[in-house]
């Protein structure tokens, strides 16, 4: 079995990813800002809104103060060094108003009924940019295994990821579906085939999705090579 | 500017971008963009790729003088 010598933190990928993320920042933050206007003009109680609060609190403060500290808020001269930290911190905090969005989205799907139609604008706020994140991330190939050995650890990884999506689909039902059912006291064949779908199709749906992404990333990688060999073989000729 | 005592020091050593990538901890595309001198690597990686190379810093990565 091949196996790896060292785990895959490539700093190419990750400065590409980390100038790519400070932009996202700015992006996700006016989408956000965008979806608190929409709420305001359709006035929401402020428990439905108090998400997108904590996610501009938590985002731009973090990112102020970073910034501040660090000396990197506003930049004199173009110093790489000084514009990588920039980055960095600007990627963080895009990854900080990201999970907010994402746990957030998930408690307001359980807990807040009422409202529950404004859950597409959440999921709107985190899914959009991370699916730029994703087609771009294909296309500079930041997405991809890193050669043939990674991607046999890669893709059992993948599989071992299975039985925690069980659980959590598992524990959506549960938490979701449970007291409705009981309540009517009947569980129909309609609802098993529900279960199992998203007992099975959320692992399974999952899986092959992030297969799919990867082995997109990887192709776009190894066809980037190919390129630079052909330009290699070119200038030799000359 | 091309890296060709890199590409060369490689070849030497019998190993494949993929392997050297590997033993660095990169994504083979970082090897081929360093050889075709399309990406400037940090001193930490210079250092990782002498290691695996049994090269120094000198022999891969200082100019030669025309």
């Amino acid at each position: 079995m091949l196996q790896l010598e060292k785990p895959m933190v490539d700093e190419r990928i990750q400065k590409e990813t980390n100038r790519f993320f400070a932009k996202l920042f700015f992006f996700q933050t006016l989408f956000v800002i965008g979806g608190m206007v929409m709420q305001i003009v359709n006035p929401v109680p402020l428990r439905v809104f108090c998400l997108q609060i904590i996610c501009l609190v938590v985002g731009i403060g973090f990112a102020l103060i970073q910034l501040i500290t660090k000396g990197v808020f506003w930049l004199k001269a173009k110093d790489d060094a000084l514009i990588s930290i920039r980055e960095e911190i600007l990627a963080v905090a895009y990854s900080l108003e990201f999970i907010i969005l994402l746990l957030g989205d998930c408690v307001f799907i359980f807990f807040e009924k009422e409202y529950s139609s404004w859950n597409v604008l959440y999921c709107f706020e985190w899914m959009i940019p991370a699916w730029i994140y994703v087609v771009i991330g294909i296309k500079h190939s930041w997405i991809q295994w890193g050669g043939k050995a990674r991607q046999i650890n890669g893709k059992k990884l993948l599989k071992k990821l299975w039985i925690p999506a069980m659980v959590a689909a598992v524990f959506m039902i549960i938490l979701l579906e449970l007291p409705d059912w009981l309540e009517d006291k009947v569980f129909s064949g309609n609802e098993i085939f529900a279960v199992s779908v998203i007992v099975i199709g959320i692992p399974m749906g999952s899986y092959f999705l992030m297969k799919k992404i990867v082995d997109a990333g990887e192709k776009r990688a190894n066809k980037m090579l190919e390129e630079l060999e052909k330009q290699e073989e070119m200038t030799l000729e000359e | 500017m091309k890296n060709k005592r890199m590409k060369i020091a490689r070849i030497e050593c019998d190993l494949t971008q993929e392997q050297l990538a590997e033993k660095v901890g990169v994504a083979r595309q970082t090897i081929g963009l360093i050889e075709a001198g399309n990406y400037n690597p940090s001193i930490s990686l210079c250092i990782d790729i002498c290691k695996a190379l049994n090269k120094s810093l000198d022999e891969l990565f200082w100019p030669q003088e025309e």
